[in-house]
């Protein structure tokens, strides 16, 4: 039976994946320009582009990752990585989504860099923050292609770097043909998938386990059990540290500065429905990132009564939680669900690889090369370089398949902490404070870049995580969120007030000043 | 009952713990022998109600009908 079902599991995602490079063909005849490719032509329905970013956040991190982080090392991850993010769709309507949609057209917006070059002016910002979003962008899809190598690899019997580079190269090929519009569909029936396998995942859950309190009371019971349902107990007394980065910096208005989710905010169609994309985003990533961060703790449950191995022993990874539940588990108990579950995550993993491609893409092509050095291309040749530059980060994610897994692990901790520091801080400061200027923007991304980069470097060799936090008292990345935006008011407040045009259209109380022409000629 | 409403995405599991007759908040510091109550699991309450009922729902239905009452203030510039 277990064979029967591992091919019944292997046949449904073989299906899903003829289904979706199946709409990144049909799409590609509707690309008639560099807008239609990079943000749909700006009409995408918003509860489209609500689902695609909410598939984005969530990512197969939360449903690969942190589901066997909270089997490893305890309950509490839940609550402080992944319920605040929730928080973070509003919070980026509220702060920031109606500037970036009502200015999206008359400065031709695209990409973050776009935005922050508007407000702030000059080259500099662009630059700093293109960096940093490659950067974040090749190494932050790590974790997406761990997930997805371990589950085809397990599923479709091919070794690791091969199910990895599969599932990579199937994103890149459906979101170069298709674009923005491609990305759009398939995000909308990945996430789909994504809510009916989570809901379908907790049902099962909670018969297996004989209900909540149940499972809890149990894995409590279990040796090192009450350490793992207390979070202070669980990190040696550095939760409130990781609370504290995450939960009200990084995971919520650290959000803002992911461009994978914020910048869908270009395509939606009518400005007045804003709303609707913070809520949806927030709802849907509030039924889906629980939902498997409870497979983790059912999973923990079937360890301690004897009903499952203990993964981290036998795979030597806590990142095989998902696969062994979904592969072996549920491919000889409910086949047609695991295969659901299965898909589910390959899903969430290309909803971000997708976006990563995109974002990575853009930085190169138009960000640093067409807006700097490059003004003059026409559409036709900015669509043309689009499509390589993202075809150039898709063979970087590629390649960085076949860096041993511990290497790349290390380099995924750059990740969503690094957007959220370079990018958050400016991106907030630019709608809600008039001091801002051109020099206190560039700073601040620089700082928040480097300090963000530098300290994960630190923690991740020579301190680890408790440690670091104890000595440190805020994660790495929430560093860099706080230097970064202390940089941005203190340069801002001694430098020359120069800013972009779009701040003077943001902050309409202060006076624009006269262009050089217009003074010559009255004068 | 209502104070389910106090909980996030797991209430609806404890829901059908209580309608199976197991009275139980679920989380240490209501039963679960070893896991004393800490006041971070009060934090988990709170965040839960925040995160999931006020800061999605009440904010973006707030811009909903702030947005309705200056439309032009969502028009493309």
């Amino acid at each position: 039976m277990p064979e029967t079902g591992i091919l019944i599991e292997a046949a449904i995602v073989v299906i899903w994946i003829v289904l979706i490079l199946g709409v990144g063909v049909w799409a590609r005849k509707r690309i008639k320009s560099s807008g239609d490719f990079m943000v749909g032509g700006r009409a995408i329905p918003v509860w489209m582009l609500g689902m695609w970013s909410a598939g984005a956040a969530v990512s197969a991190w939360a449903f690969f990752g942190l589901p066997g982080a909270i089997y490893a090392a305890g309950a509490f991850q839940h609550w402080a990585l992944c319920l605040p993010m929730m928080a973070g769709f509003p919070i980026t309507v509220l702060f920031l989504g109606r500037w970036m949609r009502i200015a999206a057209k008359k400065y031709n917006l695209m990409t973050m860099p776009d935005f922050l070059g508007e407000v702030y002016g000059g080259k500099l910002i662009r630059i700093f923050a293109a960096i940093g979003i490659v950067i974040a962008c090749v190494f932050y899809a790590t974790a997406q292609f761990k997930a997805i190598g371990i589950l085809l690899s397990t599923i479709l019997g091919v070794d690791y770097v091969t199910g990895a580079a599969l599932g990579i190269a199937i994103s890149v090929v459906y979101i170069i043909l298709g674009g923005f519009i491609a990305g759009a569909i398939i995000n909308a029936l990945n996430v789909s998938m994504m809510i009916v396998a989570s809901l379908i995942a907790v049902g099962i859950g909670y018969t297996w386990t004989g209900g909540y309190s149940n499972m809890l009371a149990t894995i409590a019971q279990s040796t090192g059990g009450a350490a793992w349902l207390n979070q202070d107990l669980a990190m040696g007394g550095a939760a409130w540290y990781l609370w504290i980065s995450w939960a009200l910096f990084l995971s919520s208005f650290g959000l803002a500065g992911q461009p994978a989710i914020v910048q869908k905010l270009y395509g939606i169609k009518k400005p007045s429905t804003l709303w609707l994309w913070g809520l949806m985003g927030g709802i849907v990533f509030g039924i889906t990132c629980p939902a498997y961060c409870y497979l983790g703790e059912v999973t923990k449950y079937l360890t301690v009564t004897g009903q499952a191995p203990n993964i981290i022993a036998v795979y030597k990874s806590a990142d095989y939680v998902i696969a062994w539940l979904t592969v072996y588990k549920l491919g000889a108990e409910a086949p047609v669900i695991g295969g659901l579950l299965i898909a589910g995550v390959i899903a969430a993993a290309w909803s971000t690889i997708d976006g990563f491609v995109m974002m990575g893409g853009a930085a190169i092509a138009r960000d640093i090369v067409n807006k700097c050095f490059r003004p003059n291309w026409t559409d036709k040749q900015l669509l043309r370089n689009l499509r390589i530059a993202m075809l150039i980060v898709g063979i970087l994610m590629v390649i960085e398949t076949m860096f041993p897994a511990e290497l790349i692990t290390w380099l995924a901790a750059i990740g969503w902490a690094q957007f959220a520091a370079t990018l958050a801080p400016a991106l907030l400061l630019s709608t809600t404070w008039k001091g801002i200027t051109k020099w206190g923007g560039t700073a601040g991304v620089f700082v928040g870049l480097v300090v963000s980069a530098g300290l994960t470097f630190l923690y991740r060799i020579p301190l680890g995580t408790r440690v670091f936090l104890q000595r440190f008292y805020l994660d790495a990345g929430a560093w860099g969120f706080v230097l970064g935006l202390i940089t941005i008011i203190v340069v801002s407040l001694i430098t020359k007030k120069e800013r972009g045009p779009l701040y003077y259209d943001i902050h309409k109380e202060v006076a624009a000043p006269q262009a050089p022409a217009a003074q010559t000629t009255t004068q | 009952m209502l104070d389910l409403l106090f909980l996030g995405e797991y209430a609806i599991l404890i829901l059908f713990d209580w309608l199976r007759g197991i009275s139980s908040w679920g989380l240490p510091g209501y039963g679960l022998p070893g896991t004393p109550w800490t006041n971070t699991f009060l934090l988990i309450y709170v965040m839960e109600w925040l995160c999931w009922f006020v800061i999605p729902v009440v904010t973006m239905l707030w811009w909903r009908s702030w947005a309705k009452k200056h439309p032009e203030l969502v028009q493309e510039l």
